[in-house]
């Protein structure tokens, strides 16, 4: 029985600016246990970034505020935590890894240093310890001739390695907990599946949960083991990835799997797209974020959230459409006729 | 004839250093690539960051002036066309952009956006031309009243839209698809795709559909080219390409690309490559590809290999640029310990180096 | 057309939506973004949130800024003036719209030939001459409008054309005419001045051109600085494969794209002007007599000053202070609030 070691409860995070209330995240709830991986899978506007950040504690406040929810990260409330006691969290229980790995590595400081820092901030170890293990974080993840590299500023590495550099320096303090946000969206393919390839390694050495943040359901399919689907700051369905991607009782869920080209398709088929266009943060309606964009839309979508309804063990869906009509209306489209095995 | 030939184009950006700003060297971008497009047909053109894809199309359009090579449209020299016979053919060649928040002048009106190549031509009267404006917002999906907005205005996805909407204004032949979905949302991405396809159908279009997506340039594609540090190392028809793949980057590129489906997904057998893409600007001697290859010799440091045909296959035309390319005879998968010396180009000393200056 | 930079090929990024891309890191760039995807509609008519247009957002930050409005509020009250006594000098022989008329000389009010301090009739008190000092410091304002509109706009002229071709076309355009600029930044701008009115001569018409021709040089390199950066975007590219020639390009989707910090130093450069003006009438080329302008007043009274006449000197130069703090203070706040990346 594997280790709790997140626990978050219908979190809320709404951002106050001069045009009016930003309803980032409503109601979230999920949980992360010891070398599992939860992929947030949501488009913009989803709220799957601000969550993760809302669980660093790094939301920024004006005009950001976390409004209501829990976050327990093995039995200890973060949100009761001191600032200093978080920026403790921070790097050594939590490490969290962003997209676009040019902007987030400081480029004025060498790799190591950047990664030594962290080490030296959460261990007690002198520099030149901390550079010693930075140089053997850096072979951990795959980068060639590490001892030297070390030494080198970020502009010297290419893209996939300072993605490297950074899960590196997420890594160095053995996180209960790797958030990636993103982490290849920025990167070419074939770069992408190296970076992928590290993340699991890094998961299997350390033990470590991984939060996958991402729009990619490719990438979603490869790495995690359950998901969690967003739209407009709230969680339409949430599962094991084998009952999202094969018994989705979503209609976002059916419409983005259905609007996706596929590589192993063999006939051409139509693509099945969403139509209407992202969700206004702030003019969000009280009930199902997605109801103006849902062609089974009917009378209560736009004024109430649905309740929370229990297909099976561990999965759950939000939808006012009753259960027979949605497994009827989803055998008649035309992508899961062949995927729903 | 086809409607765009392309033959030996290349882009060699000079790189210019220190004081007196010689030249230093030069970035391989577009490295004497061959390839056509017939009317009415979708040429896809993958590759990766820094393969020259991009560059590719806009040489085209010489927007982008090219170094050398021939592009032919309609069996008109683009390259040797005057400054009065460029403009005709801009308006049976158009672009469409990948950045949908850069590819319109914020200052602008969308009226004005849409009905600028119609004032530029000098094509029909003022009234003419709100009219025509209104037409191809119709056409793509928007509205009337949305011509009197401004660019902010809209979302991702609308401002693409705006944005074929202008490509369509002067009734083009061929139309660059530069990433046009890369940066948009999933899930209005297909709206787009299927605006696209829709299009090319009404309006007997040929795309030249450029992206780094394979799944979505083999949903939309007729015949794919793959490209690699500014060289094309494989073109063949979509699904040939994608079920039997010649050339070892291919191969890795397909393998790369995580699909939606767990089952397939933990089934999947994954080339990693090793290492990072080189630098344009430093092309590796020989073959682009042998240091990162798995099944390169000692003959691939010699000399690119042409993009020649290769063995039997499966209907179509199918090129490779390789030495060792994998074949598919009688359904499976064979690769050749010889090498495949068609490949070796014509009357070149072993160890030649790509073109060094302009 | 020189060669494009490679750099726009190998850092395309392969990102979805605009939102999707901007590291969490600072997550203030997020919010930024989170507020700009709010503040557009998703579909015309459904009520969506207003969409903030190009200057709402710069006004609701200018707004803040007690300091920058103050100055706001001068420079309205000197327009204001200034229009009126423009509009009115031709049409009233001279006088414009002031309590006496500001040449008049009445030595009765000049008692010891050092004028008379303020007072009921004469707010601001008299010269040495007996002229109306509040008068004459009305009627100067019209100096002061015009050399700061027609200075500026003789040096925006110049600038917005030198600097957009510049920029556009690079390298020996680009040399040749940066140097040029550079050649007007080098030299100590008075002493140029004072150069080009020695060769003009002095007068009215002369001020304006010698600014105007002086200060062309930094609204050209601002100007150039913005297009460099607006020449490679993806709206010009698209106007190049329509066939958009140089000059649509350049003047129709280049320049008003690049306008942003000129704004800001079309503010700060009319407050210049008027205080250069006012130094070369100190000095005695400026404005001659019977025109009156604040510096000239300055000059002509300022030995009154030791005599205990220090209402002549004062109230002018109240005047010109006043006014040159309202234009920087305004531009300060202008360029505060177009700054992207100043917090709020």
């Amino acid at each position: 029985m594997a280790e709790r070691l997140l626990e978050v409860t219908d979190l809320s995070t709404h951002f106050f600016t001069h045009a009016g209330v930003v309803r980032a995240v409503n109601g979230v709830s999920f949980t992360l246990d010891r070398q599992e991986t939860l992929g947030i899978v949501g488009e913009s506007g989803s709220g799957k970034t601000v969550a993760a950040l809302s669980v660093m504690r790094l939301i920024p406040d004006p005009p950001g505020k976390v409004v209501e929810g829990s976050m327990m990260l093995r039995g200890r409330d973060l949100r009761a935590l001191s600032d200093d006691e978080m920026r403790q969290v921070r790097g050594n229980d939590i490490a969290m890894i962003f997209q676009d790995p040019m902007t987030s590595l400081n480029p004025v400081f060498k790799i190591g240093d950047q990664i030594a820092e962290a080490i030296m901030l959460h261990q007690d170890k002198g520099k030149d310890e901390a550079w010693r293990l930075a140089a053997e974080l850096l072979e951990r993840v795959g980068i060639p001739d590490a001892k030297n590299r070390v030494k080198q500023y970020p502009f010297e590495f290419s893209g996939g390695m300072r993605q490297r550099a950074m899960i590196a320096m997420a890594i160095s303090c053995n996180p209960d907990i790797l958030i990636a946000d993103e982490p290849t969206t920025a990167l070419d393919v074939t770069i992408q599946a190296q970076i992928i390839e590290v993340v699991q390694e890094m998961q299997e050495q350390f033990h470590s949960g991984v939060i996958l943040i991402t729009h990619d359901l490719g990438v979603v399919a490869e790495l995690a083991d359950k998901v969690m689907v967003m739209y407009g700051g709230r969680t339409v369905e949430y599962g094991s990835i084998d009952q999202v991607f094969y018994d989705p009782h979503h209609p976002y869920t059916w419409g983005l799997l259905g609007s996706l080209p596929r590589l192993d398709v063999v006939e051409k088929t139509r693509l099945t797209p969403i139509k209407g266009q992202p969700p206004d943060l702030i003019l969000l309606p009280a009930g199902c974020p997605f109801s103006g964009r849902c062609v089974y839309e009917r009378g209560e979508c736009r004024g109430n959230w649905p309740a929370h309804e229990l297909i099976s063990e561990g999965h759950g869906v939000n939808c006012w459409i009753p259960r027979a009509e949605r497994e009827e209306t989803r055998a008649a489209l035309p992508h899961f006729r062949s995927a729903v095995a | 004839m086809s409607l765009l030939e392309v033959r030996n184009l290349k882009k060699h950006f000079p790189i210019k250093s220190g004081v007196l700003k010689r030249t230093t060297g030069h970035v391989y971008a577009v490295d004497d690539i061959s390839f056509h497009v017939d009317q009415g047909e979708t040429l896809g053109v993958v590759g990766e960051s820094g393969c020259g894809k991009s560059t590719a199309g806009r040489s085209i359009l010489r927007l982008i002036p090219p170094t050398a090579g021939e592009i032919t449209f309609e069996g008109i020299d683009v390259m040797r066309a005057s400054r009065s016979e460029m403009q005709r053919l801009r308006r049976d060649m158009q672009i469409i952009f990948q950045d949908p928040y850069a590819s319109l002048n914020p200052r602008m009106r969308i009226r004005h956006i849409v009905g600028e190549p119609l004032r530029i031509h000098g094509i029909g009267t003022e009234a003419e031309q709100r009219k025509r404006v209104f037409e191809l917002l119709e056409i793509v999906g928007l509205s009337a009243e949305h011509a009197e907005r401004y660019p902010h205005e809209f979302s991702g996805g609308q401002r693409q839209r705006i944005g074929v909407a202008r490509a369509l204004a002067l009734n083009p032949k061929l139309i660059i698809c530069d990433e046009p979905v890369s940066a948009l949302d999933v899930s209005i991405r297909a709206q787009v795709i299927n605006l696209l396809e829709d299009l090319q159908d009404e309006f007997d279009l040929t795309y030249m559909f450029i992206a780094h997506d394979l799944s979505v340039v083999k949903h939309i594609s007729d015949r794919v080219a793959v490209m690699y540090l500014g060289k094309i190392v494989e073109i063949a028809g979509s699904d040939v390409m994608y079920d039997y793949p010649q050339h070892p980057y291919t191969e890795a590129l397909l393998s790369a690309v995580p699909i939606p489906d767990p089952h397939t997904e933990r089934a999947r057998r994954r080339i990693i490559l090793e290492g990072d893409v080189p630098s344009p600007a430093n092309p590796p001697k020989g073959c682009v590809f042998h240091p990162r290859c798995p099944r390169a010799q000692e003959i691939c440091t010699t000399a690119m290999p042409q993009l020649v045909t290769a063995g039997s296959h499966v209907g179509g035309h199918h090129e490779v640029a390789c030495y060792f390319p994998a074949r598919f005879d009688g359904g499976s998968r064979v690769v050749h310990s010889q090498p495949f010396m068609d490949a070796m180009p014509r009357g070149s000393a072993p160890g030649s180096a790509p073109v060094a200056s302009a | 057309m020189a060669d494009r930079e490679f750099i726009h090929e190998s850092g395309a990024t392969h990102g979805s939506s605009n939102v999707d891309e901007v590291a969490a890191v600072g997550a203030i760039g997020e919010l930024d973004v989170l507020e700009e995807r709010a503040a557009q509609t998703a579909e015309p008519g459904n009520g969506g949130a207003k969409p903030l247009g190009l200057w709402a957002d710069t006004w609701r930050r200018l707004k803040r800024n007690k300091l920058a409005l103050v100055g706001l509020g001068i420079i309205v009250v000197f327009m204001l003036v200034g229009l009126v006594q423009v509009i009115a000098y031709p049409l009233t022989d001279g006088r414009g719209v002031t309590p006496y008329p500001p040449n008049q000389q009445n030595y009765d009010l000049s008692p010891q030939g050092r004028g008379s301090p303020p007072s009921a009739s004469h707010p601001f008190g008299t010269d040495y001459m007996g002229r109306d000092i509040l008068s004459r410091v009305l009627v100067a304002t019209r100096i002061s409008l015009l050399v700061g509109v027609i200075a500026v706009a003789i040096a925006l002229t110049i600038g917005l054309v030198l600097g957009p071709v510049s920029g556009y076309y690079g390298g020996t355009v680009d040399s040749v005419i940066m140097r040029l600029a550079d050649i007007f930044f080098a030299f100590p701008y008075i002493l140029f001045v004072l150069l080009i009115m020695t060769v003009l001569g002095p007068g009215f018409v002369n001020v304006f051109l010698a600014i105007g021709i002086l200060s062309w040089a930094s609204f050209a390199r601002l100007v150039r600085g913005q297009v460099l950066s607006v020449k490679a975007m993806e709206y010009v590219e698209a106007a190049r494969a329509q066939g958009a020639s140089d000059l649509r390009i350049i003047f129709r989707h280049v320049l008003p794209n690049s306008m942003a910090p000129v704004y800001v130093a079309i503010a700060m450069a009319v407050g210049g002007a008027i205080v250069t003006e006012a130094a070369l009438s100190f000095l005695g080329i400026g404005i001659q007599a019977p025109n009156a302008s604040w510096g000239k007043m300055i000059a002509d009274t300022l030995t009154y000053l030791w005599a205990g006449s220090w209402w002549m000197v004062v109230f002018p130069s109240v005047a010109l202070t006043l006014t040159v703090f309202g234009f920087i203070s305004f531009g300060n706040g202008l360029r505060d609030a177009t700054d992207p990346k100043l917090k709020e």
